[in-house]
């Protein structure tokens, strides 16, 4: 049989449909709970009519006549002629589950019996109280079903009446499609049609005319009474009362009304495309780059093509993404049926939605979150009857959030029931062999709560149809791990629970660093990105150590395991490990060995690599399945180049290479060095005297060791052998030449004018003889003794770019002692 | 079978043509350091990702490496369309012309091939006196499927 052609496009009917079916469903439950009811039940109703509409085209009677009267039962409250009571929710549910019904057997829907369903919703419906014509007379009264808040429509109207124009507004019945177009047209004959709204059998127009009201009535064949002037300040008044609902119709209603339906394939292939649009572009770029300077319009215009690829292909990416309260806003109908059959009474409170996710992930979550929700609801929440008795409110609340937080999505689950009972849990772990009593009593609280996750256990004491057989924790665990993600409980008894779920973000869309190892492109999640450390010579504050086998990075005092790649290459491979000091010798670039320091749930560790390039917006693919033997990589991608690269798994690598291990070892060895380290970058902080003695070099004591510094001229040093001495207030202090002490050269001072520092020791006073005293630094100076290696200087020190030399004064003071010494006993060795 | 002939590793061997996506030349191979040595890398074919092996390596002979410059490879088809982690590619010398083989004159592989080869050789063909190894590229997808083949982690 040849298939119709309006068969072809009931599949497309059938998913809107649903759509505003689900609309009408949880906006009418929300209706229960929000202020703004007029804005809620507005677009409640706008869903009913479309589907009305739909239906009728295909025929569809009994969707047609379900739908006719709910939109008639939506139009009463919205005129506030009707309250929302529970009845009346029920008898609403009840007919959306027949439309739902309906619309999954459209193709025959005999069975399906709407006789009953029909009356019980007429009885809200009843179109008498409806008819309200001209009763309301002063226009002053009227409320205007109009939104004249848009600014065209506000335009209109302000020309209308500066052209002398008056408002009218009409509100009428009217019988079938064809007077509906009689009236129409004979209105546009005299007038301008700023908004119509047509629903059932009411017709309401605002219109502008010239004309009077009487010649109105006369001109459109109204009756009198159907016409309402308007001034300007009602039309003003409907503004303000439209206004309110403004907020709501602009966040979720034009969302809604203006989306449309695709398959995920079209937009995967779009992205490829887009993909395939910036390569394109990319060697464009590259044909023309010599050309932009003898053509000078050319340089702008590719300007804007790049901006315009990368935008487009951006874009694209975030298609992919939806709210999470695609998830969330089913639960009001799930929980009220749930509260029904449970004989409990539940509210459901949404406290944030608007957190975005990828289709992917918001796939994956719904499970887990339903899961969490009924066991909320059929275990957390007590009887009304209990909760009256503990002094809670008779209606329980079951309240979902979700937000960002570090990268992560944490989606709440908040009840405010009895909370779980630890006892039970401890009781069934015990009895299911699980935990034993010792072992229990050691336990923190948080832990024991996570016993709820083991298969098998269920503080339920009766398994109900929803849950309680003790097997859900463990899914909704297993399902949330499988994402990366982790489950948290608080729960206090009495009070309540949170079941937290903390979900790593992972989009189809990151950011990522991209670096070269070996000439390799690899890129890494920005969120690992912690930071690149270019270590160069050995300095206090980073350096590389070996640590048997194994590199670490001792950053700050914090000791980093570090991996390289040609590692995680022979452990893939099973060869032999490569030794630290080659690959240490591999990865030194011009004397440069630079680190990545990539940052896990539980530590950091460091990557060597070549060089790091740049940030990119990458698409994520799933890796090879021929790639699966290491668990370095997370994913795939396709870079702006055109490269396909591996997307580094961070948390996997450090598994594999068992680097908290490595970390672990290394902090045992190193941490006792570090803490002297530690203790020399405090001692490193000097008050330090800078001076010249005869060459250009810079040297400092620190002033602590300096007694006092004199001036001393050259004419009054006196040589007693090879020894110079300096007498200063009827003291005797041998003069030195700091030259002497460290491998510079030693001149003879031209100048008269000298400076002596006398060092404080013990022994006999010595005097340290300068050429010129330059400044007193107080700072913090990294010593270090590979420059220039001497025993009597503690290092050289860079400051404002010069070498200054420390000199090590009781080292000096100790060989002059020691000299004195050896004199005395060759002295007596020649007296003897 | 019509098949895609083509030289490697200094022997003729061919392919189901039906299987066959494209024949790229001088592909840019991105290689997987930790990957098993029959895996070249990965390349990126318009949008897709695709995993490229190395014919010498499936057929467990150590040889020359490829000159770097100018690679040529068969892209196969994906499995299916959703199959977005599983197409494979294979470096090829030089591919050849289509043949038409005569399904009945598939011998089965000489018992005198070695081990590793018995699997990724399906049989022998001859055509116009000359024979061809048909390569069995399912075979080789499933070989490698998650575990990396023999080096299973």
């Amino acid at each position: 049989m040849k298939k119709l052609p309006v068969d072809l496009f009931l599949d497309d009917f059938k998913a809107e449909a649903k759509t505003h079916i689900e609309k009408i469903e949880s906006a009418f439950l929300s209706a229960n709970i929000r202020r703004d009811v007029q804005s809620v039940i507005n677009s409640v109703f706008r869903a009913a009519h479309s589907l009305k509409g739909t239906a009728s085209f295909y025929s569809l009677e009994k969707i047609v006549a379900v739908s006719h009267e709910l939109e008639s039962v939506f139009a009463q409250i919205k005129d506030e002629s009707l309250q929302i009571d529970d009845n009346i929710v029920d008898i609403v549910l009840q007919g959306i589950d027949c439309l739902k019904d309906l619309i999954d057997n459209t193709h025959d829907d005999s069975a399906i019996n709407i006789k009953q369903l029909i009356e019980a919703l007429k009885k809200y419906s009843d179109t008498e109280e409806y008819e309200d014509g001209g009763d309301e007379g002063n226009a002053g009264d009227i409320k205007l079903p109009f939104n004249c808040n848009d600014s065209e429509t506000e335009k209109s109207l302000t020309n209308a009446i500066k052209h002398g124009h008056k408002l009218y507004y009409v509100k009428m019945k009217f019988k079938d499609e064809a007077q509906f177009d009689q009236i129409m047209s004979n209105v546009m004959a005299i007038g301008t049609v700023v908004q119509t709204i047509k629903r059932a059998d009411l017709l309401q127009i605002l219109l502008t005319s010239v004309l009077e009201s009487d010649f109105l009535s006369v001109a459109l064949g109204i009756e009198k009474e159907n016409i309402h002037i308007l001034d300007k300040d009602t039309i003003f008044q409907a503004n303000t009362t439209a206004n309110y609902g403004q907020a709501y119709v602009k966040s979720s209603e034009l969302e809604s009304n203006f989306s449309i339906r695709l398959d995920i394939s079209v937009i995967n292939n779009l992205m490829d495309l887009a993909n395939e649009m910036i390569l394109t572009r990319n060697q464009l770029f590259s044909i023309v780059s010599d050309y932009t300077k003898s053509n000078a319009g050319l340089a702008p215009v590719l300007y804007d093509v790049s901006r315009l690829t990368s935008e487009v292909q951006e874009r694209i990416m975030f298609t992919r993404m939806q709210p999470i309260s695609v998830i969330f806003e089913k639960f009001p109908r799930i929980i009220r049926d749930t509260a029904k059959t449970l004989g409990k009474e539940i509210a459901v409170e949404i406290i944030r939605d608007d957190v975005m996710l990828d289709k992917y992930l918001l796939d994956a979550l719904t499970d887990p979150i339903t899961q969490l929700v009924k066991n909320s609801a059929d275990h957390g929440l007590e009887f009304p009857e209990q909760r009256v008795a503990a002094g809670k409110l008779r209606k329980g609340l079951i309240s979902l959030n979700a937000y960002m937080r570090d990268n992560m999505i944490v989606i709440e689950i908040l009840d405010d029931g009895k909370g779980i009972d630890v006892n039970s849990l401890k009781k069934k772990a015990v009895e299911l062999n699980i935990m034993t009593e010792e072992a229990l009593l050691l336990m923190p609280k948080n832990e024991i709560l996570n016993l709820i996750f083991e298969q098998g256990i269920s503080t339920a004491r009766q398994v109900t149809s929803l849950s309680g057989r003790g097997f859900g924790m463990d899914i909704v665990k297993t399902n949330i791990e499988n994402l990366g993600g982790t489950v948290e409980i608080e729960s206090e008894t009495g009070k309540g629970t949170v079941m937290r779920l903390n979900v790593p973000l992972t989009l189809s869309v990151i950011r990522t660093l991209i670096i070269k190892i070996d000439d390799i492109p690899y890129a890494v999640p920005d969120l690992n990105v912690e930071r690149i450390v270019r270590i160069s010579g050995n300095t206090a504050s980073k350096y590389i150590e070996r640590v048997n086998k194994s590199l670490v990075l001792v950053l700050d005092g914090e000791i980093i395991p570090i991996v390289t790649m040609s590692e995680m290459q022979a452990k893939a491979k099973g060869l032999e490990p490569v030794s630290a000091d080659t690959l240490l010798e591999q990865n030194r670039y011009n004397g440069i060995v630079k680190c990545l320091v990539l940052k896990t749930g539980s530590a950091n560790f460091a990557l060597l690599i070549s060089d790091a390039l740049d940030t990119e917006q990458v698409l994520v693919k799933p890796l090879p399945v021929y790639l699966h033997n290491c668990p370095c990589y997370s994913n795939v991608t396709v870079l702006g180049s055109g490269e396909a690269v591996t997307i580094l798994d961070a948390e996997g690598i450090m598994q594999y290479m068992g680097l908290d291990e490595v970390k672990r070892e290394a902090e045992e060895l190193l941490m006792l060095e570090i803490e002297k380290e530690e203790k020399q970058v405090n001692e490193n902080e000097k008050n330090v005297v800078v001076f010249n003695c005869s060459g250009s070099e810079y040297y400092a004591v620190e002033t602590s060791n300096i007694a006092r510094i004199e001036i001393i001229y050259a004419e009054n040093i006196q040589e007693i052998g090879e020894e110079q001495f300096v007498n200063v207030a009827e003291q005797t202090i041998q003069v030195l030449r700091p030259e002497d002490f460290a491998p510079v050269q030693k001149r003879n001072y031209e100048r008269e004018k000298l400076y002596m520092l006398t060092i404080k020791n013990d022994t006999a006073p010595i005097g340290l003889l300068a050429g010129r005293v330059l400044d007193k630094i107080d700072d913090v100076f990294t010593l270090d003794d590979d420059r220039i290696y001497s025993d009597y200087i503690l290092g050289t020190s860079v400051y404002k770019e010069k070498v200054i030399i420390f000199l090590d004064t009781a080292a000096i003071a100790e060989s002059v002692e020691k000299d004195k010494v050896s004199r005395k006993t060759l002295k007596k060795e020649g007296a003897t | 079978m019509k098949g895609l002939s083509f030289l490697a590793a200094g022997e003729s061997f061919v392919v189901d043509v039906n299987l066959v996506q494209k024949v790229a030349r001088k592909v840019a191979i991105t290689p997987v350091p930790t990957a098993p040595d029959e895996v070249a890398g990965i390349i990126n074919q318009k949008g897709r990702v695709v995993t490229v092996f190395i014919l010498d390596e499936l057929l467990g002979r150590k040889e020359k490496k490829q000159d770097e410059q100018d690679i040529n490879a068969i892209i196969f088809k994906p499995l299916s369309e959703a199959d977005s982690d599983g197409q494979i590619g294979l470096i090829i010398e030089s591919p050849g012309d289509l043949i038409d083989i005569d399904d009945a004159s598939i011998y089965p592989p000489a018992l005198t091939t070695g081990a590793e080869e018995s699997g990724c050789i399906s049989g022998i063909a001859e055509k116009d006196d000359r024979l061809y190894r048909v390569l069995d590229i399912n075979f080789i997808a499933n070989k490698y499927k998650n575990n990396g083949g023999k080096n299973n982690v």
